[in-house]
């Protein structure tokens, strides 16, 4: 009796150790957001918010309102990014369905070649399609009157780059089907469209929607691509490049940064509302839908694959023609000039190598990081209750945060002089840690 | 001629044999009930009926006309499966409604007519005024019922029922069960039910089919399955039973170890018979009691399950394995009944029936 007596209250000594040190990691996780994160977009929304004179006003939005153009930078940066979506989710949903439901020879390939535009940075695409369709492009004919310059060559490279994000999201969504549902409307005489329609679509749901806000996400946090191909087509997330690294007007670049924040947390938002609504959709008694064949079904859906996967390769293929080729478009004699040059003479190998470092301590550091966050909201149990939510919260935020907006929040904040932190602007570290909360 | 008649039907998945050469007819009207252990190749034959397994050989004809190759669209039956599959996105009104809106046929009723059509069919399953609920706020016993509307909305000639009871609670299975067989009669429709639950199979059925590794056993009406199993399976599997060797030593009387025994059956004299005897057909008597076809035996184990008690009982002059007997609480009257007793039992001439041997 007395060992047992000793032995419980030590048991719980141990615990409550263990619980401490969850509750200190917890606590340290939560500091390092707060630093790296919250701080730096609060900053970023208090730069809005003040005036010159460091007066609290509306005057920079004021200002921002009234700067000839913006209006059409504005409307420009939505109506692209509908016309996105509207086009890449069927697109990639169809692509999908190709890949999960039918029975095509090689869906490997297919798989890898419809995320192959993950392998260059978005840039690649617009680069591309500028080779294909530009004033010397080789199929500049296709458009007609048109010129790849200005919305027509973003969309166009937008669908391509965000294509594989989408793809990404509906593989996903598509991969487990429940079987009974359709020999349910199989055997109440559906027909092909109305099992679609009826069984397929509404499995989706969540899938599409989820795919959609991340595309229409990315379109209007995409900088890369209206730079390179938009010609003088102004869209919000070149104005705050404009502004910021342009014209060093970091409050009115902040002001943009928020208006780009604003659609996409929105995004975020009605995400992460229907994901909660989201009901386990599949139960334990489902049975896995497995297609079998049925030519009338593969066989267009194999001339799609090949179509969509002939003219990733085009884009890829192109962007990778162009660099050995001597001087585009004038000699197209092969030569690995380009490699030399750029990479050895422009100092273009060094920065070759930082993002190659920058990427690597990326790693290194976040999934360490991130595993631990994980863990620490996951499992453990301890400390104030609302210290979990908060990091949660904290850690999935960036998500919806586009790039551009956290580092002008970064350069804002860091760059400060009375910041305690401003030795690390302007290094290595800075940017591995921007990449991290990203 | 028969309303739904399968001939040699076979069906194989690899090296697996689902299906082994399987006829089978099924009269009009008729509640047929296909019962059999997991991997029997009940619900394979069910779903080659539907149409969603293609078999390999054999034909299936539905009123005279052969289906083997059809469609399960064109095919003319409703079908209710075991987790209900109903669909989650559309109420129960659209559920029920799912295919009358699929027939080409049944589009001339328009939207009033589907929509009494699908009150009607609630009324039937006993849920009227649920149409805009959607699958997720019902219970799984509600579900099944309208996944059974559903089934039935189009008046479909056959009605097939994939261990449609199995997913629910004790009680609701046994709710729905006598709701479900009170429907089929009502209704008429003939229906072919899986399960693999005796019980069930016993108290629905017109006429049970017993199959085993892809064949059927036996079939017929559940007390003739009960009284007089055609094998050792159909034996084992439906109920409990004892099964006994014995030479037989006259036309009607059989030697066992040192006990003679009367058999109302005849039998062929000098041959050795396995019987067949239910636990429930085996009497108590009083200690002192000499009346025919008794003798003693030892209570190994007794296990009181409430309504009734099971109780192992070891009878030297009889045979050597133990004998189970079960005794209902009524039956006993409060006799004790403990382990190492000794007991006088009987088993009456009429329950002690030769198994049919393999020829």
């Amino acid at each position: 009796m007395t060992r047992l007596a000793w032995s419980l209250p030590r048991l719980g000594e141990g615990r409550s150790t263990s619980e401490r040190l969850g509750t200190g990691l917890l606590v340290g996780a939560a500091l390092l957001l707060c630093a790296f994160l919250i701080l730096p977009l609060g900053v970023l929304l208090l730069g809005s918010l003040f005036d010159e004179a460091g007066e609290l006003s509306l005057v920079r939005f004021a200002e921002f309102a009234s700067t000839p153009g913006m209006g059409r930078a504005v409307w420009n940066t939505i109506w692209v990014a509908v016309v996105v979506t509207v086009l890449t989710v069927p697109l990639a949903f169809l692509y999908a369905y190709a890949i999960q439901r039918a029975c095509l020879p090689l869906r490997g390939v297919w798989r890898i070649v419809g995320l192959s535009a993950l392998l260059g940075p978005s840039l690649v695409g617009a680069i591309s399609f500028i080779q294909w369709f530009g004033t010397q492009g080789v199929l500049k004919s296709w458009l007609g009157e048109h010129s790849v310059y200005g919305p027509i060559g973003i969309i166009i490279s937008t669908v391509y780059a965000s294509f594989p994000h989408a793809l990404m999201i509906l593989v996903v969504a598509l991969a487990t089907a429940d079987a009974r549902l359709f020999e349910a409307a199989e055997a109440l005489s559906a027909s092909r469209w109305r099992k679609f329609v009826t069984v397929t679509l509404p499995s989706a749901r969540y899938g599409l929607i989820s795919a959609a806000l991340v595309v229409f996400s990315y379109s209007v946090s995409e900088f890369g691509i209206p730079k390179v191909i938009g010609g003088n087509f102004p869209v919000l997330a070149v104005e705050v490049y404009v502004q910021v690294v342009g014209m060093h007007n970091f409050g009115r670049g902040a002001v943009v940064a928020l208006l780009l924040l604003f659609p996409v947390l929105l995004a975020f938002l009605v995400d992460w509302r229907i994901q909660r609504k989201q009901q386990a959709s599949l139960t334990a008694r489902a049975v896995p839908y497995v297609p079998r064949p049925d030519w009338r079904r593969d066989l267009p859906l194999l001339a799609y694959c090949v179509l969509v996967s002939v003219a990733m390769l085009g884009v890829l293929g192109m962007a990778a023609y162009t660099s050995l080729v001597k001087f585009w478009p004038y000699n197209l004699e092969l030569s690995l000039t380009h490699y030399r040059y750029g990479l050895a003479e422009a100092g273009v190998l060094d920065a070759y190598l930082n993002s190659l470092k920058i990427a690597g301590l990326t790693t290194l550091v976040g999934t360490p990081f991130i595993f631990l966050v994980a863990y620490l909201v996951e499992k453990n149990r301890s400390g104030p209750a609302w210290l979990r939510p908060l990091v949660q919260g904290a850690a999935a935020l960036p998500m919806g945060v586009p790039g551009l907006v956290l580092g002008i929040g970064y350069i804002l904040f860091f760059n400060h002089p009375s910041n305690p932190l401003n030795g690390l602007y302007h290094t290595l570290a800075i940017m591995v840690i921007a990449n991290v909360v990203h | 001629m028969e309303h739904l008649e399968i001939r040699n039907l076979t069906k194989r998945f690899g090296a697996f044999v689902a299906l082994d050469q399987v006829d089978l007819a099924v009269a009009r009207g008729e509640f047929l009930v296909l019962l059999g252990p997991s991997g029997c190749g009940k619900t394979t034959l069910l779903r080659a009926i539907a149409g969603l397994e293609r078999q390999d050989a054999g034909e299936i004809f539905h009123g005279g006309d052969e289906i083997s190759q059809r469609s399960p669209a064109l095919r003319d039956f409703g079908i209710v499966f075991q987790s209900y599959a109903l669909f989650p996105n559309l109420t129960v009104a659209d559920n029920v409604a799912y295919g009358l809106k699929s027939r080409k046929a049944d589009r001339g009723v328009g939207r009033d007519g589907v929509r009494r059509r699908v009150a009607e069919m609630l009324d039937l399953v006993g849920l009227p005024g649920i149409e805009h609920k959607y699958p997720a706020q019902l219970s799984g016993g509600q579900q099944q019922r309208v996944a059974l509307a559903r089934a039935l909305a189009t008046a479909p000639d056959l009605l097939l029922l994939d261990e449609p009871l199995s997913a629910l609670d004790a009680i609701e299975r046994v709710r729905l069960r006598s709701e479900v067989r009170q429907l089929q009669t009502q209704l008429g429709v003939t229906t072919i039910m899986v399960t693999h639950d005796q019980e069930e199979a016993l108290a629905m059925a017109d006429r049970i089919v017993v199959m085993k590794s892809g064949r059927i056993q036996q079939v017929g009406a559940p007390r003739d399955i009960y009284r007089a199993p055609a094998n050792d399976f159909v034996a084992d599997f439906i109920g409990r039973g004892n099964l006994i060797e014995g030479a037989a030593a006259g036309a009607r009387h059989v030697r066992m170890r040192n006990l003679t025994l009367r058999c109302a059956e005849p039998l062929a004299p000098g041959r050795s018979h396995r019987f067949y005897v239910r636990p429930e057909d085996i009497c108590l008597y009083d200690t002192l009691d000499r009346c025919e076809n008794s003798f003693y035996a030892q209570v190994q184990k007794h296990e009181f399950l409430g309504a009734y008690s099971l109780v192992t009982l070891h009878a030297h002059d009889l045979a050597e394995q133990p004998l189970v007997a079960q005794f209902s609480s009524n039956y006993l009257a409060g006799r004790p009944i403990a382990a190492g007793a000794t007991l006088r039992i009987g088993i009456p001439p009429e329950h002690l029936r030769p198994m049919p041997e393999p020829a």
